[in-house]
């Protein structure tokens, strides 16, 4: 009997085993970030060039927003009862070679805008040609455009956050991670980015490490091994998520989901020392979600900018 | 105690009643402790790594995979335990007793919120610490509960009915979590919600189950031979039908995507984890209605087919589910899912009667019973079938780019999820499992115990226990006996073709065949009781006539009836 409880034991020290490799250092964790962004660099580039190609196309959206309206930014404290701000509108955006076409749905009105060679040509408000509206409303044109090209030829936003990554040096990536896969899933290939950008208390990005592998760090974001975090060293966190979707040589989808972590604190009584003690946390005060779903011109669906 | 079972031509067959009412309560509220256990951590567990502890789905489902090592080691080395096991209260009930309070303990460590206080390291090995003692705990109760009703009665009436009847309860007990965690979310954060319920659970569930093991008694006594650790696998491998049916069930696990894929579903793609119960209630209570009339379709074919039918049904449902798509409201993906979920009360049972089949089976064919080895192997396919499908689910959440929640760093914080994974976990939730679904159907094409045969070897093995008991002198019985039958044994042993002769002269060969009996056993009452006020005398006569046999006395007629049913059991010979 004694036998077979020791080969047990054994079996059970050998399953055991299988936590090593389980933990990451900090180094083969930024190594692997490193390679993932490498290997989907090729991917990155063949969409980006379908990307800059495009010129019939239709895309919709609805976009959803989401941004805690009572948060003490100053103070970093958390209402007992958050308000949302939650507007909503749908968006559509039809381009057919120089001609564009903008439609947006905000809380009952419809804006329309027609664009000839870049330039405004007419705007309609409910149907109605109109003059003039809100400077905040043309902002809207492109959104595809204005989240991905700052021109023809340069990467914006998600696509610049990978460059800038590959740019800094390991010391300085404590601030900031990205991640990056390309695969295929179902006949569609998927390009995915996710990054992490770390503000820190009024600007102050030098003398210590948001990402730590100090096991005296409070909180452990569980985004991967090794990745923590001190909330009271902390402004804000965004996380930003970008997936581009190809279907037989076309984009078929594009997703973008943002989100702002702030940091708050609340006084809590520690049961065991009947003390009260200032802890820090993490929660989401804006979010953001937009995904552009891509029409072509084929037999069954017609892109054309619609008639003034 | 007088014998209930007379061998005696012409008088009915009578089985006794040995199980009381709270037999049936307390084992019912032992199962439904450890199907609420069960359900916890099969729906729960997952989510709690990956979006409370934020550890990588990966190691999560490799974890699970290595647990099934030690499962490989102790589920065995438990089930020859068992039936090593000799003690005044029996071999399986002394570890449900023991075993209960150190497993409540255990599922609420496993629900700790240690996140922030653990480091990257110690949260992998906390998870695999106290998941792998969860494990073996499970084991330590779970073959012994699951091996109770095989040796809880002789009558094979019983024993499916204290299974029908646990079982019903026990997927009650299976949504306890569900409820437990509708309930929590709306008061508190979800990793608070998670430790509510491992407390919850964890404090009651051994309770209940330290009733079951105080009053459920084993009358079924072990066949005394010596068993070694490589018996359990020699066992099943000898056991071909036994084989056929783990094999089957081995592969029920992609199943079980259906549930465990709920909270994903209210969580990701309806966007409030707290519809949890009612997106799932439907589900659940077309569950248990399946299991109701499980036993009223029983009578109208055998569980083979039962077992094939639901699982085709299921996974034609699920279809549609799918095709129907989820932009639509989620009370009609809900109310769609109450149609697909009423086979599955079906499946759910079929296959732990037919366990116990081939347990008879078993000992009809070689005079041994194993059920420690038995029911140690279907708790290792259970925990095998878990494993699969929960490195299954953690492989398809990687391959549809699943976004770990940062909860820990951020409460409650749930992140976007692509596209492709919403379509992915709707995928996991219908069409995948429908599709896969079907392969378990494969090894059941070779199960071959069901209706005649299932008859012949319950009537063989009830002489047998009648012979050893010296007519059930020494049994403990409930209640009145109960007819099940109109024919002698022996008349079934000596004669089986005449049995099915519905034309047969009546108390010759019985009014019914053997198959109307075992399908049709109200019917078999109502007949019998007419017999017995009827007919009983001419039987008798009739029966030594054919026989040749001269019997004076009642003394005679019995030893001549217990000669010949001795005979016939010791030939071996197909009936």
């Amino acid at each position: 009997m004694k036998k077979k409880i020791i080969v047990a034991v054994l079996l059970l020290a050998l399953a055991l085993t299988a936590l090593v490799g389980c933990s990451q250092t900090a180094e083969e964790f930024y190594r692997d970030l490193d390679k993932s962004i490498a290997e989907t660099a090729g991917k990155l580039d063949e969409a980006y060039g379908i990307l800059s190609g495009l010129t019939t196309y239709r895309y919709t959206t609805e976009v959803y927003l989401e941004s805690m309206s009572n948060y003490d930014a100053v103070n970093k404290k958390f209402p007992d009862e958050k308000e949302w701000y939650k507007p909503s509108f749908g968006y559509e955006f039809v381009r057919d070679g120089n001609a564009e076409y903008v439609k947006i749905t905000a809380e009952d009105t419809t804006y329309e805008f027609w664009y000839d060679g870049g330039a405004l040509s007419q705007t309609k408000v409910d149907g109605a040609v109109v003059a003039e509206i809100p400077a905040d409303k043309r902002e809207g044109y492109d959104l595809f455009r204005g989240y991905f090209f700052e021109s023809d030829t340069q990467y914006n936003l998600a696509f610049d956050i990978v460059d800038r990554y590959h740019d800094i040096d390991s010391e300085a990536r404590a601030d900031s991670v990205a991640a990056a896969r390309a695969e295929g899933i179902l006949g569609t290939d998927v390009v995915n980015f996710l990054t992490y950008d770390i503000t820190l208390n009024g600007g102050v990005t030098e003398g210590w490490r948001t990402l730590s592998t100090d096991d005296g760090v409070t909180a452990v974001t569980g985004y991967d091994e090794d990745l923590k975090i001190s909330w009271s060293e902390v402004e804000t966190l965004a996380i930003g998520n970008m997936c581009i979707s190809l279907q037989k040589g076309s984009i078929t989808m594009i997703e973008m989901y943002n989100e702002i972590i702030g940091a708050y604190h609340k006084s809590e009584e520690q049961a065991w020392n009947n003390l009260t003690a200032d802890n820090w946390y993490g929660d989401r005060i804006e979010a953001d979600k937009l995904i552009l779903t891509f029409e072509y011109p084929s037999k069954k669906v017609t892109v054309s900018v619609p008639a003034k | 105690m007088a014998a209930s079972v007379a061998i005696d031509a012409g008088v009915p067959i009578v089985e006794k009643k040995y199980l009381k009412a709270k037999d049936y309560i307390t084992f019912s509220m032992a199962r439904f402790a450890t199907a609420a256990i069960s359900g916890l951590v099969q729906g729960y567990l997952l989510i709690f790594y990956t979006s409370v502890l934020g550890i990588d789905p990966i190691k999560v489902g490799t974890m699970f995979l290595i647990a099934k090592i030690w499962d490989g080691i102790n589920d065995p080395i438990m089930g020859v335990i068992v039936d090593k096991t000799r003690s005044k209260m029996g071999k399986m009930r002394p570890y449900l007793l023991y075993g209960a309070v150190p497993f409540g303990l255990v599922i609420i460590a496993m629900f700790l919120p240690l996140g922030g206080v653990l480091s990257s390291v110690g949260k992998v090995a906390f998870m695999y610490a106290s998941y792998l003692l969860y494990d073996f705990l499970s084991t330590l109760v779970g073959v012994p509960l699951d091996g109770l009703p095989a040796v809880a009665s002789p009558n094979s009436e019983e024993r499916a009915k204290i299974i029908s009847v646990s079982r019903i309860v026990g997927s009650i007990g299976e949504q306890s979590g569900l409820v437990l965690y509708s309930l929590f979310i709306i008061f508190m954060p979800m990793k608070d919600t998670f430790l509510m319920m491992g407390l919850v659970i964890g404090i009651a569930a051994p309770v209940f189950m330290i009733l079951g093991g105080l009053n459920v008694k084993e009358r079924i006594k072990p066949t005394g031979e010596n068993v070694h650790i490589l018996d359990g696998f020699k066992y099943m491998f000898q056991n071909k039908q036994f084989l056929v049916l783990i094999l089957g069930l081995l592969l029920t696990f992609f199943r079980n995507l259906v549930s465990a894929m709920q909270i994903y579903m209210v969580t990701y793609i309806y966007g409030d984890g707290s519809l949890n119960i009612a997106f799932a209630l439907p589900g659940a209570i077309a569950s248990m209605i399946g299991m109701l009339f499980a036993p009223w379709l029983k009578r109208r074919m055998d569980a083979k087919k039962l077992f094939i039918l639901s699982t085709v049904v299921h996974s034609v449902m699920l279809a549609i589910v799918y095709l129907i798509g989820y932009q639509v409201h989620w009370i009609v993906t809900a109310a769609v899912m109450f149609f697909a979920m009423l086979p599955v009360g079906v499946i759910n049972v079929a296959p732990h009667l037919m366990v116990i089949d081939t347990l008879d089976y078993w000992e009809d064919k070689t005079g041994k019973r194993q059920e420690g080895i038995a029911f140690a192997i279907v708790s290792l396919r259970s925990k095998v079938s878990s494993a699969f499908k929960d490195y299954f689910i953690a492989f398809l959440l990687a391959t549809f780019l699943f976004a770990t929640p940062l909860t820990s760093a951020v409460n409650d914080h749930s992140p976007w999820q692509l596209q492709v994974t919403l379509d992915g976990l709707f995928m996991m939730f219908t069409v995948i499992p429908a599709v896969l679904n079907l392969v378990c159907i494969v090894p059941f094409l070779f199960y071959t115990l069901s209706g005649k045969r299932m008859a012949e070897i319950n009537a063989r093995l009830a002489i047998k226990r009648m012979l050893e008991e010296g007519g059930g002198e020494d049994a403990e019985e409930s209640g009145e006996g109960k007819t099940v039958g109109w024919m002698s044994l022996e008349d079934i042993l000596r004669d089986p073709a005449a049995a099915k002769d519905p034309d047969a002269a009546f108390g010759v060969v019985g009014r019914m065949s053997l198959d109307d009996m075992v399908a049709y056993p109200p019917v078999a009452d109502k007949q019998t009781a007419d017999a017995v006020t009827e007919e009983a005398p001419k039987c008798e006569e009739e029966i030594f006539v054919k026989e040749g046999c001269e019997p004076v006395t009642e003394e005679e007629k019995m030893e001549l009836a217990e000669k010949q049913a001795v005979d016939e059991y010791e030939k071996g010979g197909d009936l």
